[in-house]
């Protein structure tokens, strides 16, 4: 039982950092990004090729938001400077990606990590085996140092994104999700704050990828396989449960996530088929959507929320 | 919020109902990472070799499936691991990486079937001594007699059509293998990659213009094609074999197939080695199986126009 919700909070921080990037892209400025599905293994490859050539999974981590951010910026090229929809353009690079992964990967479609060192790594923690409070360490944290970096991993993330959504770059993300031409009255390009967008959203995918190949200790071309519907009901689950609240969005998101994964993880204990997985997906997405929606209009008249 | 709680306070008290602890027997946590004709058999011959041994009644099954994605493979190990399994039985490559690194400070004893190259999997040292805890059967199929067969059957052949998904990781290494052992045979190869099902046509027009004969291999993708493939390829009379069976009545010449069906009963009996016997997986050596079944069909031969070897004929069994 301990084990289990262990598992879930784990799970969902990891997921969690995925449903932040799909927040900023969907939530914030209203696109529904579909190169989630190829950024995500993106990401893991990077971070499996990164770690398997000797770097440092840390370095990997960064390799992968990079690698990301620079895919979201394709995404977000296509839509702005080539006119395609959005949705093509994320299901363009969706399918780009699929080869691109492979190339990555040296042609292979599975890389196994299991004999490398990753991001949980407690080796160094030793060098602290003289001092008085190594017990502590031995006892408190080697056993939950995975638990331990994820939470921190996603608190950081919070933070930082939190703090970038106060910034003017921020503002303009929210105005360009909300209206448009009112950033183009600011004086301000529309198409570059998407862009923008699109790249920090998938940059955040990719890393949450990244930290994949190093819970799963593997890389898999099929890691990506119903990510996009899987973070946006995280996204969605979260605002549906905390909308009364005044906490924010990026919490909604952490919660919406963890919750999801505590619904999976039940269903797939209570020894439900899988077969149903996908549908009741949708069925909670749907769910979601619709009691969002309700509220929110009638928020709209009351007080004016602001990520109507 | 106070709803949020109530939620979580129910799906708990559901999770614990789920949970009700039984001894005495050997727990053994079957995970599958998806549905699939070969992927189900792996997991009946478990089944059915645990039950030839006699062990029905000292082991407890709890099959899960992962449905193909990750976050639901880490999950169902870490329910095992709750639930203090003895044994992980894991189904493909992916859900027995998944069960290595979920129990990577744990003992638990771990089996795998229906992976081709567990070392390149990064599962086992060495096929032949395993060391660690984990051993298993490989589906290697015997792509050598595969090949002799081919040029037994038709010796004219020279070259040989083979159609993989470069997506597949062991699509890729039985192309190198069969590489490496078809000039053996007197014969060459002409590959032809395809990155997903609607190529399927297109690439193999190509590759019935250039070969002798269609040998597919265990690939996923071209596997479930392989109707589409048989019937492009007997429009131009090209024959076409099949390293598994599962699709043999849609046109296929002959196949030397391997059976997840036995590497599953061959796995039940590792499972007994190691919660019977008290055999330690890693001196357990990986296996692979050299039992195969020839099938060949008469009436395709016919109407390819092909004589079936009496050699061939004398093993076969002919449907």
């Amino acid at each position: 039982m301990f084990r289990f919700i262990i598992n879930v909070i784990e799970q969902g921080s990891l997921y969690a950092i995925l449903s932040i990037g799909v927040m900023i892209s969907y939530r914030i400025v209203g696109i529904a990004d579909l190169s989630v599905d190829g950024t995500y293994p993106l990401g893991a490859v990077v971070s499996a090729v990164v770690i398997l050539a000797g770097g440092s999974p840390w370095l990997a981590l960064v390799a992968s938001l990079i690698a990301g951010a620079l895919a979201g910026c394709v995404t977000g090229l296509f839509h702005v400077k080539l006119k395609i929809s959005s949705l093509l353009s994320g299901i363009l690079v969706m399918t780009g990606l699929y080869s691109i992964n492979l190339m990555i990967a040296g042609g292979r479609s599975n890389l196994s990590l299991l004999n490398e060192t990753t991001l949980f790594d407690t080796t160094w923690l030793s060098m602290f085996e003289n001092t008085t409070f190594f017990p502590f360490i031995e006892t408190m944290i080697i056993p939950f140092y995975r638990l331990i970096v994820m939470v921190l991993m996603v608190l950081i993330i919070k933070w930082l994104v939190d703090w970038l959504l106060n910034t003017k770059l921020g503002y303009l993300l929210k105005v360009t999700g909300d209206n448009e031409s009112l950033v183009v009255a600011l004086g301000h390009d529309v198409g570059k704050v998407k862009i923008i967008a699109l790249a920090l959203a998938n940059g955040l995918v990719a890393l949450s990828g990244g930290v994949a190949a190093s819970v799963g200790r593997y890389y898999d071309i099929s890691l990506g396989t119903g990510m996009v519907v899987m973070g946006l009901s995280s996204v969605m689950l979260g605002t549906l449960l905390l909308r009364k609240t005044r906490v924010k969005l990026t919490t909604m998101v952490i919660v919406g996530s963890i919750v999801y994964r505590l619904i999976v993880a039940v269903a797939i204990r209570m020894g439900m088929d899988p077969q149903y997985m996908k549908l009741i997906t949708v069925v909670i997405f749907v769910i979601a959507i619709v009691l969002n929606n309700a509220s929110f209009s009638f928020s709209i008249n009351k007080k004016g929320e602001p990520h109507a | 919020m106070k709803k949020l709680f109530t939620v979580m306070l129910i799906i708990f008290m559901l999770v614990g109902c789920g949970t009700e602890e039984t001894t005495t027997k050997f727990k053994i946590g079957v995970i599958q990472w998806a549905e699939h004709p070969a992927l189900d058999d792996a997991h009946t011959g478990l089944v059915d070799g645990l039950e030839s041994l006699g062990l029905t009644e000292e082991v407890e099954l709890i099959h899960k499936l992962a449905n193909g994605e990750a976050s639901n493979a880490n999950m169902i190990i870490s329910q095992f691991v709750d639930e203090g399994v003895d044994l992980i039985y894991a189904i493909a490559t992916p859900a027995a990486q998944t069960a290595v690194s979920g129990t990577q400070d744990l003992e638990i004893p771990i089996v795998f079937n229906a992976v081709t190259d567990a070392v390149v999997a990064g599962l086992v040292v060495s096929n032949e001594a395993p060391g660690g805890r984990v051993t298993g059967v490989s589906d290697m199929a015997p792509i050598d007699k595969q090949l002799a067969l081919i040029k037994e059957f038709i010796p004219s052949v020279s070259t040989v059509g083979v159609l993989y998904n470069t997506g597949e990781d062991n699509s890729v290494h039985q192309i190198n293998l069969i590489e490496d052992l078809i000039r053996n045979h007197g014969m060459s190869l002409h590959v032809q990659g395809i990155s997903g099902p609607q190529e399927i046509a297109l690439a193999t027009e190509d590759l019935v213009s250039k070969s002798d004969a269609i040998y597919i291999i265990t690939d996923n993708t071209v596997a479930d094609a392989a109707p589409q493939v048989v019937g492009i390829a007997n429009e131009q009379n090209i024959p076409v074999f099949m390293a598994e069976a599962g699709q043999f009545d849609q046109g296929i010449l002959a196949s030397d197939s391997i059976s997840y069906h036995g590497l599953g009963e061959q796995a039940a009996n590792m499972v007994k080695q190691i919660l019977i016997d008290g055999i330690s997986p890693g001196e357990i050596p990986v296996e692979i199986t050299d039992k195969t079944e020839l099938l060949v069909s008469q009436s395709v031969a016919d109407r390819l126009g092909i004589d079936i070897p009496d050699s061939i004929l004398e093993r076969a069994s002919v449907r």
